[in-house]
């Protein structure tokens, strides 16, 4: 066992060139999220995931049997089945969003954690995937994650590969589809969490923005374009066009990619612009 | 291992950070002493990359820091204020900012059991940071800042809220480090703290160099500056008449009211050593004593005259 003195070590290995702190940030956050309860969240947000489980075993071993009438149809494992899915779980998308997303740079200038950052070889762009890799991992685990498993599920249950010929581009949807909607709702509560004072007025500007222009087009049936500044419409039309099903508005599917990139262009810029690791002295 | 800054000016806006500063840093200690609000945070945050020069140029061996990860290696950097999240335990806030130094894992754990030993703070590593004393926050934001044996190292007060054993700890390692061929930047606005660290200063103060060089000869203009102390007592008319019989008193003013006089000296020395005898042999109490413009911000109004 070394003995030393009192007294200050050098440290005497070589230090990575290029250490991948995005990576750092990431881990430490999806750690401590983790030790936030977090657990007991994913359990409730798994509950659909077992329903659909269920649905694809039945519908899998009456295929085997007989021949699925009209009626069952309605319950064919197909690509709308994955992307209803992943809508259903936008709710638990957003519940962990605003949980995990609201205070994720938010409590970093509260805690004036910047200055200790960027006081390290750690750039903006690092810093910023590390944060949104946090909202991505828990963000897939309720969406991505189950919906590829079911894929799986339905894949092994199977009786030929049918199912794997015509639908084998469905994980790459789900993929997409994922990172889309992450991308876009990840930057934004990413640019209120830097852009607002606190946790839950970055909560509640997020739920407002996901929130209002969807009810506002529900009650504006007279002009259907007016869905296109809700984000939720967006995703509901890009998504569907990604999984290659009827798109639900009559508005062209471009108009909605516009309108997620221009919101996730403004949100980049507002953490461009809020996101600095000192206070400037006014 | 040079720092060199050159016509360095930062502003933000109508306000003036550091005006127009050219000076160079050598290994060793060196002390940036000025009262708040000179331009020290300022400065050490450009000198460690977090800011943009808006004028001027900073340069770490020939090389600009600013953005510059290959440089931003080789800094520590230890802020005045709390800069960690409250709900992290001492041992994870620092093993996280190693990782971020490039560290692998088994390494980050190693290094980090080591410099918490440093500082002292291995009885208290899984406790939350918000659960500390100001003290025990002085030595784990100390511990992130040596954690990866920078070669340059800067430190904004460190000595705030310590204990005086905590604080000859941290001045011994400060001495230390500045013996290992590092550069210790060190920042304070209180003097003998500068002093008991390192004897070369640069004097800041509204964001200009105002002295560059040997403490001993900032201490001397100091020393011949008239000193004012206020000495209150149970018998103000018995000392003030026996403090007059000194040739460096230089004036006198008594508050009966307040039972307090205050005294103009430019021997402050001489006087502080010489107000206890008095005490003692005319049986006067003495309740306080001190000196309103021994601060730095008297003394620099006196440079600056």
């Amino acid at each position: 066992m070394p003995v030393y003195e009192e007294s200050y070590r050098s440290w005497e290995g070589i230090l990575k060139q290029h250490p991948r702190t995005w990576w750092i940030i990431a881990r430490t956050g999806i750690r401590l999220l983790w030790k936030k309860s977090m657990i007991i969240f994913l359990i409730f947000a798994y509950i659909p995931f077992f329903v659909r489980a269920v649905q694809i075993y039945i519908v899998t071993q009456l295929e085997l049997k007989v021949q699925l009438d009209q009626a069952m149809k309605a319950f064919k494992i197909n690509p709308e089945f994955f992307f209803q899915f992943i809508w259903a779980q936008m709710f638990f998308l957003v519940l962990i969003l605003i949980f995990s997303g609201a205070g994720i740079i938010a409590n970093d200038k509260k805690f004036k954690a910047l200055s200790i950052y960027f006081s390290k070889p750690v750039g903006l762009w690092d810093y910023l995937f590390g944060k949104w890799l946090i909202l991505f991992f828990y963000g897939s685990l309720v969406t991505m994650i189950p919906a590829i498993i079911l894929f799986l599920t339905r894949v092994f249950l199977s009786k030929d590969s049918a199912f794997l010929n015509n639908y084998f581009w469905i994980p790459l949807s789900i993929i997409s589809v994922v990172i889309l909607i992450t991308g876009v709702l990840g930057m934004l509560i990413l640019a209120l969490s830097a852009a607002c004072r606190g946790t839950r007025s970055a909560a509640i500007f997020f739920f407002t923005i996901y929130i209002v222009p969807d009810i506002l087009g529900q009650i504006i049936t007279k002009i259907p374009e007016i869905k296109l500044v809700s984000l939720s419409a967006d995703f509901k039309q890009t998504g569907s066009l990604l999984f290659g099903i009827k798109l639900p508005y009559t508005f062209p599917f471009w108009l909605s990619i516009l309108v997620l990139a221009v919101a996730a262009a403004l949100s980049i810029l507002t953490i461009r612009l809020k996101v600095k690791p000192t206070e400037v002295v006014k | 291992m040079i720092i060199e800054a050159k016509k360095l000016s930062k502003w933000y806006g109508q306000v003036i950070g550091v005006n127009n500063l050219t000076f160079t840093i050598k290994p060793g200690v060196t002390g940036f002493l000025g009262p708040n609000g000179a331009g020290k945070t300022t400065l050490l945050r450009l000198l460690t990359g977090q800011l943009k020069p808006s004028k001027g140029t900073i340069c770490i061996n020939g090389e600009k820091i600013w953005n510059n990860h290959r440089i931003m290696k080789n800094i520590g950097y230890c802020p005045e204020q709390d800069a960690f999240w409250n709900y992290l335990t001492g041992w994870d806030f620092v093993f996280s900012t190693m990782r971020m130094h490039g560290f692998s894992t088994d390494e980050a754990k190693d290094r980090t059991k080591e410099v918490l030993d440093i500082v002292d703070m291995t009885e208290f590593e899984s406790k939350r940071i918000g659960g500390y004393s100001k003290g025990m926050r002085q030595r784990i934001k100390l511990a992130q800042a040596i954690g990866h044996d920078p070669e340059i190292l800067f430190l904004d007060e460190p000595l705030n809220g310590m204990d005086p054993i905590g604080r000859k700890k941290i001045i011994d390692l400060v001495k230390e480090l500045g013996t290992k061929s590092k550069i210790v930047v060190v920042s304070s606005h209180v003097l003998h703290e500068v002093e008991e660290m390192t004897d070369t200063i640069l004097l800041i103060n509204h964001g200009r160099l105002l002295a560059e060089g040997n403490i001993y000869e900032i201490r001397h203009l100091i020393d011949t500056h008239p000193l004012q102390v206020t000495i209150k007592c149970d018998n103000v008319n018995v000392l003030t008449a026996k403090l007059m019989e000194y040739e460096d008193v230089l004036s006198v003013q008594f508050d009966r009211e307040l039972n307090q006089v205050t005294v103009e000296t430019n021997q402050p020395d001489e006087f502080h050593l010489r107000i206890p005898k008095i005490a003692m042999e005319n049986k006067i109490k003495i309740h306080s004593l001190w000196s309103p413009d021994e601060n730095l911000e008297a003394v620099f109004d006196y440079l600056v005259r």
